[in-house]
């Protein structure tokens, strides 16, 4: 196999096989709020950044601190430490590049620090001891997947938005139920890459 | 004030629903006949236990839920039965029933009836059972044969078969695929009565092809191999569950033709052509958005705006 | 039993009604065992965080909360992680990521943050609560998913028919926390509304 076909498995594989919030169960706190749309594309794109800058940056402190001083039993005090402060670099050059974006999130980025799958793909690349290429495409193409799952569940929320759930599923029930449906049409990728 | 506002403009009202269900329940009967003539004995048992328990569980799931009973449309039969005409002839009996009642229960009743379902309960149904118990969904017979003798679909096996018994039906697989002449006379049926267009079907078998011919396949081979021309006229047609301008409709089949073959040559299933049409199915709010005549947007945000501002 | 003890577990359910630490309860439940550890050792964090963070709360800017939270729930996933290593080494492993992930668990980030506004007793009597509520609610989705998905309970088998394989997987996972939600949801709600009738 060439590189190039490898390296666009393994995206596929991020992306879609091993979606971060159908596959891994990651950040789905964050993707099952219920948002409009547009704010969940903004709101994606955000994260896919943060999560891109920080598996980058958690790479890093990875493979030039803990790992050479044999303080591994620290990373996650560390990632976190990274994560939050990526997260709020991201916030001071959105509010200062795409003020409008700002806005429409609630002028506040740090919700993001807390969604899981920030923190989750920055371990899961250091465990899987990923070179500086893989864990870079890990992070984005992680963050592509969780764009993904929040434009589509933003699609089906509205849609759901005039459906006659019964009572006691409102809100949070049927979402949930709505991600795991969206979660069984995603196990037909399995097996690609 | 409390308006009413139904996503998809297409159900009426019960009557009308009901004449759509019994005209794709005629449309069934060729795919049905085949069926029993090919498999036998189990096919007519599976069919039977199918519809049988789709109509009680969706009686039972609106008595639970205290909605006024709608199984007069006709929609959990037509359910039951495509989900039967999707299961090998060998499915255990309470394969199929779980089956179905996952499908009115889980996927269409608890999200509110039929039409606020997001996915195509037949459908759904059968990637659940395929995912629970993949050993009974993939034990194939022979047709025209004696009960024991198992076989491989054209899938597992593409050398195997001629085009002619592809087309006729002689091959092992689900019951209601695999006889393409009584599939098309469904489909002529349908259409002679504009229960459905033409254009999802015929898009969405060329685009399959197309996408399998680019991936290695043989072009017709594999659009009359699997379930793809069942599932393209009785499942990837669903009203509730597909786009509704033209344009949205190609580029819902283009993406189910191209999500088969990526599954057909790297996946771990054998066939794709459930993963893909559900996987479409969840995209199609989004490419409703984008593909909705643009006038008819504008009035949806109006809409929008003025039920969040009363 | 105080009256913000037994909101935490029925009505205020963290995981069935505030859908707090959804990730874990999706991900770490397949088998009951583990459901329980996890939810034993997120309570515990819980309790300890939600102290620091009434001590904090009288200290730290409106401004830099979420990020001294994390920063404290870090502090504590650690040691939990160290314990959970020594102690416990085949439940660490079968949890993997999501005991580092406690660090972030929504769970106890919102109730940091109410602790932080918050008297000490009902910051403890909420975080106690909370934690029971969480529980009780990751054993109930563990014993489910086990019985439907591996047809066994605690690891002993109970076979009645051929597991459901689904129920094992993340799809499956959601599907029955949502029902385990509705569910929960429609006996809180008639409890309720039995109470208010009584009242």
């Amino acid at each position: 196999m060439t590189d190039i076909s490898r390296i666009l498995l393994f995206m596929v594989g991020c992306i879609f096989t091993h979606n971060v919030v159908f596959d891994r169960m990651l950040g789905v706190h964050d993707a099952g709020q219920p948002r409009r749309f547009e704010t969940s594309v903004i709101y994606g794109v955000a994260v896919c950044i943060v999560m891109t800058l920080s598996a980058v940056c958690c790479w890093a402190v990875q493979t030039l601190l803990l790992a050479p001083m044999h303080m591994e039993y620290l990373q996650i005090i560390a990632f976190s430490l990274v994560v939050v402060a990526v997260t709020a670099l991201t916030q001071l050059c959105v509010s200062k590049v795409k003020p409008e974006w700002m806005e429409t999130l609630d002028n506040c980025l740090m919700p993001i620090a807390a969604n899981c799958a920030v923190l989750g793909i920055a371990i899961v690349n250091a465990e899987a001891g990923y070179t500086f290429g893989y864990a870079l495409l890990s992070g984005l193409c992680g963050g592509l997947g969780f764009l993904l799952a929040i434009v589509l569940l933003a699609g089906v929320y509205e849609k759901l938005e005039f459906a006659k759930v019964p009572e006691p599923f409102k809100g949070m029930p049927i979402a949930v139920i709505s991600a795991g449906l969206i979660a069984l049409a995603f196990i037909g990728f399995k097996g690609i890459a | 004030m409390k308006l009413h506002l139904s996503p998809a403009p297409h159900v009426h009202s019960p009557q009308t629903t009901r004449a759509l269900m019994l005209n794709v329940l005629v449309a069934l009967i060729p795919c049905a006949i085949a069926g029993v003539y090919l498999f036998g004995f189990s096919a007519i048992l599976l069919m039977l236990v199918s519809v049988l328990s789709a109509v009680a569980g969706e009686a039972i799931i609106q008595k639970i839920l205290g909605q006024k009973s709608r199984i007069n449309d006709m929609s959990a039969a037509v359910t039951g039965l495509i989900l039967a005409l999707n299961l090998s002839p060998r499915t255990p009996w309470w394969v199929a029933m779980a089956g179905s009642l996952f499908a009115v229960i889980v996927v269409k009743g608890l999200f509110g009836g039929l039409g606020d379902n997001f996915l195509n309960p037949a459908l759904a149904a059968r990637a659940f059972l395929l995912v629970c118990w993949p050993r009974y969904l993939t034990t194939w017979a022979a047709p025209l044969a004696a009960d024991a003798v198992a076989g491989a679909t054209p899938l597992a096996n593409p050398a195997g078969y001629t085009l002619g018994q592809l087309f006729l039906g002689n091959i092992p697989g689900s019951i209601g695929e695999v006889c393409k002449p009584a599939i098309l006379l469904g489909l002529v049926y349908l259409l002679f009565t504009k229960t459905i267009t033409w254009q999802i079907p015929v898009y969405m078998t060329a685009f399959t092809g197309v996408f399998c011919a680019l991936m290695g396949g043989g072009f017709v081979e594999s659009m009359l191999s699997g379930g793809v021309l069942f599932a393209a006229v009785f499942m990837a047609t669903d009203y509730v569950t597909c786009p509704m301008s033209t344009k949205g409709q190609i580029v819902y089949a283009a993406g189910i033709g191209l999500i088969i073959a990526l599954i057909r040559k790297f996946g771990l299933y054998p066939e794709g052509v459930t993963f893909a049409i559900l996987l479409m199915n969840v995209a199609t709010p989004i490419i409703d958005r984008f593909t909705k005549r643009r006038v008819y947007g504008y009035e949806d945000n109006k809409k929008k705006e003025a039920k969040a501002n009363g | 039993m105080d009256n913000r003890t037994s909101n935490g577990i029925l009505a205020g359910n963290p995981l069935f009604r505030l859908g707090l630490g959804v990730c874990p309860a999706l991900a770490v439940t397949t088998c009951a065992s583990a459901a329980l550890g996890m939810g034993v050792a997120t309570a515990c964090v819980l309790v300890c965080s939600s102290l620091v963070a009434f001590v904090l709360g009288k200290v730290v800017s409106e401004k830099g909360t979420v990020a001294t939270w994390i920063m404290v729930t870090a502090c504590f996933a650690t040691v939990a992680q160290f314990i959970l290593k020594g102690w416990f080494p085949e439940l660490a492993s079968e949890l993997g990521i999501f005991v580092p992930l406690i660090a972030v668990s929504s769970l106890l980030l919102s109730r940091a943050d109410f602790a932080s506004n918050n008297s000490l007793g009902a910051a403890m009597g909420d975080a106690v609560g909370m934690g029971i509520g969480y529980i009780i609610a990751m054993t109930l989705v563990g014993i489910v998913r086990e019985i439907l998905g591996q047809g066994t309970l605690f690891g002993s088998d109970l076979l009645p028919f051929t597991p459901m394989t689904l129920v094992a997987l993340p799809a499956g996972g959601f599907i029955v926390l949502g029902l385990l939600m509705g569910c929960w949801n429609a006996i809180t709600a008639k409890k309720n509304g039995k109470e208010e009738t009584q009242a």
